[in-house]
């Protein structure tokens, strides 16, 4: 499997290198805001996985990996791999740098965007959103092909996006079932919110539970998306 | 005799395109050449062996290993070359090789290298520079450099010049000097395939036409020219197909030795090439 990483490597190096330098160019800027780069570190765990993929469409390069000593599944679960590589790198870039900024500049907007993304619980937070993106990603792509993909994939996340804005405006606003002053400080800054609320799990459960349901949730989430993904590899014809 | 691959009643059906009971076989120390017009099945054919497509029937056997079940073994034994040769366009000729090197055990670097001059490929040129035939020659290249036991090439010869196309030809017939390997072709250029083949299978319209060996088809197959009395009906069951035209008959015959005894001097009788064979059998060209 790593040796189908090596060639995305080499096929994407030089636009992952640009992807990098655009997430620490928004780390080292005055955002204020953690959920902006939460929410980059997740999408550019996504751009940076399909940049091999939209070279391999670009040159139709699937025949011939498809035509090497390789099983289909076994292209499946490297691209899942690389999904995790690509997970760990975003993840550890966004925690050295915000612990880097953090420590050199001391002015107030830098530390409320930073302070919270340097706690576990933003660690667990960027894995388990990052890990849902790559997740749901990657089964669309194995059945539809990068372009159509795309697509669905996108307006998936919209449907569920504006499904949870209207559920939420429905609870709190339409049917006064929570006081919408809790949403409303959520929408704020759902950066913090979402860290805060799995902050809140952290100290509620203990670190060691917490830290294990997380892995155990994520390894779940891959376990069923590589299936389905090789299942629905195996479909194709190229 | 030991055979490289075993075709077995490979079906295969997508739209209007039936592939249908295709079974042939290529034994090891020969080259069998693939034929026939365009949309015959035999890139499907190729895809089928290469798993890039789902079967819907019959068999795929290579050194007696089935090509779904044993995949990685099998596949490490072939060289392919596909008919539009996909390699990452923006990557060095020698990065491609990077890329795929370490998918086969036996790669041999320098024998890439080696390829590569000999070819004249310029290692450091991006792949998307390169002609059509030079990505064929960089195609047959990585063939060539995993020591594989069977070349399965697509099309290889279309779009390299001639001297290029006759040194490859050449390479293959020193490929196959090793008993153990074998070498599937397939092609429109039939002349390529009298020049080296020992085979020749010929699809039409998804199935197989013939499949035999070159001199048994070169030998009982021929063209008839003749006058209008060729299309007598006790000499039709003679001809494959029919052509008339404006100053006679001409018909091709799968039974040259038949031909000449029944026909004596009233027919001129010349022997068939493989693209005499391929145009009559072609369809609109008046297959009986």
């Amino acid at each position: 499997m790593l040796r189908l990483c090596y060639k995305d490597y080499l096929a994407g190096r030089w636009l992952w290198l640009a992807t990098s330098a655009l997430l620490v160019l928004y780390i080292v800027q005055p955002i204020g805001s953690s959920v902006v780069i939460m929410a980059l570190g997740a999408a550019l765990v996504l751009a940076n996985l399909m940049i091999p993929f939209i070279f391999e469409d670009k040159d139709k390069t699937e025949a011939l990996y498809s035509s090497l000593p390789l099983t289909r599944a076994m292209i499946v679960r490297s691209r899942y791999l690389l999904g995790i590589l690509l997970l760990a790198g975003s993840g550890l870039l966004i925690f050295g740098m915000s612990t880097a900024v953090g420590a050199i500049v001391q002015t107030p907007i830098y530390q409320t965007s930073l302070r919270p993304l340097r706690s576990l619980s933003a660690v667990a937070g960027l894995f388990l959103a990052g890990g849902l993106v790559i997740t749901t990603y990657l089964p669309v792509y194995h059945r539809w092909g990068l372009g159509r993909a795309n697509i669905f994939f996108a307006a998936g996340w919209l449907v569920v996006f504006a499904a949870a804005v209207g559920l939420e405006r429905l609870v709190s606003v339409n049917l006064k079932l929570v006081d919408p002053l809790l949403t409303t400080e959520f929408i704020k800054d759902p950066g913090k919110g979402v860290i805060g609320w799995l902050e809140a799990m952290r100290s509620a459960a203990g670190t060691p539970l917490f830290m294990l349901a997380a892995g155990a949730l994520l390894g779940i989430l891959f376990l069923i998306s590589i299936r389905l993904s090789v299942r629905l590899y195996e479909q194709r014809d190229f | 005799m030991d055979n490289a691959l075993e075709i077995d009643r490979l079906a295969k059906s997508y739209g209007d395109f039936r592939l249908r009971d295709v079974s042939f076989s290529v034994p090891r120390g020969f080259i069998m050449g693939l034929i026939g017009p365009n949309g015959a099945g035999k890139t499907t054919i190729i895809k089928l062996i290469l798993n890039l497509i789902r079967r819907d029937g019959g068999e795929v056997q290579i050194f007696g290993l089935d090509n779904r079940t044993r995949e990685v073994e099998v596949k490490r034994r072939i060289g392919f070359v596909h008919d539009s040769p996909c390699f990452f366009e923006h990557l060095t000729l020698l990065n491609v090789g990077r890329t795929i090197a370490p998918f086969y055990p036996d790669w041999d670097g320098l024998l890439f290298e080696r390829l590569l001059r000999d070819f004249d490929l310029p290692p450091r040129k991006r792949f998307a520079k390169l002609s059509r035939g030079m990505k064929m020659k960089f195609a047959s290249a990585v063939a060539m450099s995993h020591k594989a036991d069977l070349l399965i090439l697509d099309e290889p010869t279309s779009g390299l010049d001639p001297i290029f196309r006759r040194a490859l030809l050449g390479r293959l017939s020193a490929f196959i000097q090793d008993e153990g390997k074998a070498v599937l072709f397939s092609t429109h250029i039939t002349a390529d395939l009298e020049r080296i083949a020992d085979f020749i299978t010929f699809i039409r319209e998804g199935e197989v036409v013939f499949s035999a060996s070159k001199d048994e088809i070169l030998g009982l197959w021929a063209v008839v020219k003749g006058g209008p009395e060729l299309l007598a009906e006790d000499k039709r069951s003679l001809f494959k197909a029919v052509r008339k035209r404006e100053f006679g008959v001409q018909a091709l015959t799968a039974k040259a030795p038949e031909a000449r005894r029944r026909l004596g001097p009233s027919a001129v009788i010349e022997k068939a090439t493989l693209e005499d064979i391929m145009f009559y059998l072609s369809k609109g060209n008046g297959h009986a």
